[in-house]
């Protein structure tokens, strides 16, 4: 794992800086579907921390809103592949 | 006392009328149960990530308000019960933000009447005690 990160962190100096602690304006929320679907990929699955960048908390906070998000119909829990 | 939000979709296929009186309904639960309805909001009529009950649209309300515990339990009964809340969710606030949206709802007051209401905003920047319970206005639907 951490071998893995090693190697492909380091060539493209990925960026490291979660968006939610970087910008304190910008506010987690089940009802902004919008915001949210930049965290899901396009079957709705949710994209882990290592590949969107959040840091831990936000991430959990990321996790919550898409749940709920889906439970009324703002987001999808799944969709067809393209 | 404490603030909660909930957001519930109707089904898409009534009149103005109908979802109108359904809305009236949830409301006057939460108000016959000493909560108070501090925003309401209607989104309109939203498509659906998924189809539910088969309808691929739904009319998505929001709702912010005081309640207690025997509230929401009532509440929750009632869009359980209620046939054409397709979805339902409550979420608890916090109390600090009542001041935020006793706001927005008079800002939409105030927009759709097209009359400003100075005297109401001073009153409620006054009381930023976050559980205070001052009913401030009765909301149209």
């Amino acid at each position: 794992m951490s071998a893995y990160n090693r190697r492909t962190r380091k060539p493209y100096g990925r960026r490291m800086v979660c968006r939610f602690c970087a910008d304190s304006k910008l506010k987690i929320d089940y009802k902004d579907p919008k915001l949210l679907s930049h965290f899901i990929t396009e079957r709705g699955k949710i994209i882990p921390r290592r590949i969107s960048g959040n840091c831990a908390r936000h991430q959990r906070q990321i996790t919550l809103a898409i749940k709920r998000a889906r439970n009324i119909a703002l987001l999808p829990y799944s969709s067809a592949a393209r | 006392m404490r603030l909660y939000e909930t957001l519930f979709i109707l089904r898409p296929d009534l009149s103005d009328e109908e979802s109108r009186s359904w809305i009236q309904r949830i409301v006057q639960v939460i108000e016959q149960n000493k909560g108070e309805i501090v925003r309401l909001d209607e989104w309109g009529v939203v498509k659906l990530a998924y189809t539910i009950r088969k309808f691929q649209k739904g009319n998505y309300i929001y709702a912010v308000f005081m309640a207690d515990y025997q509230c929401l339990r009532e509440l929750e009964r009632h869009f359980k019960m209620l046939e054409p809340v397709l979805r339902h969710i409550i979420v608890k606030l916090d109390d600090r933000e009542l001041e935020k949206h006793k706001q927005a709802q008079m800002a939409r007051e105030a927009a759709a009447k097209g009359e400003s209401k100075p005297e109401e905003t001073q009153e409620a920047q006054v009381s930023e005690g976050e559980m205070e319970v001052q009913s401030t206005e009765e909301v149209p639907v």
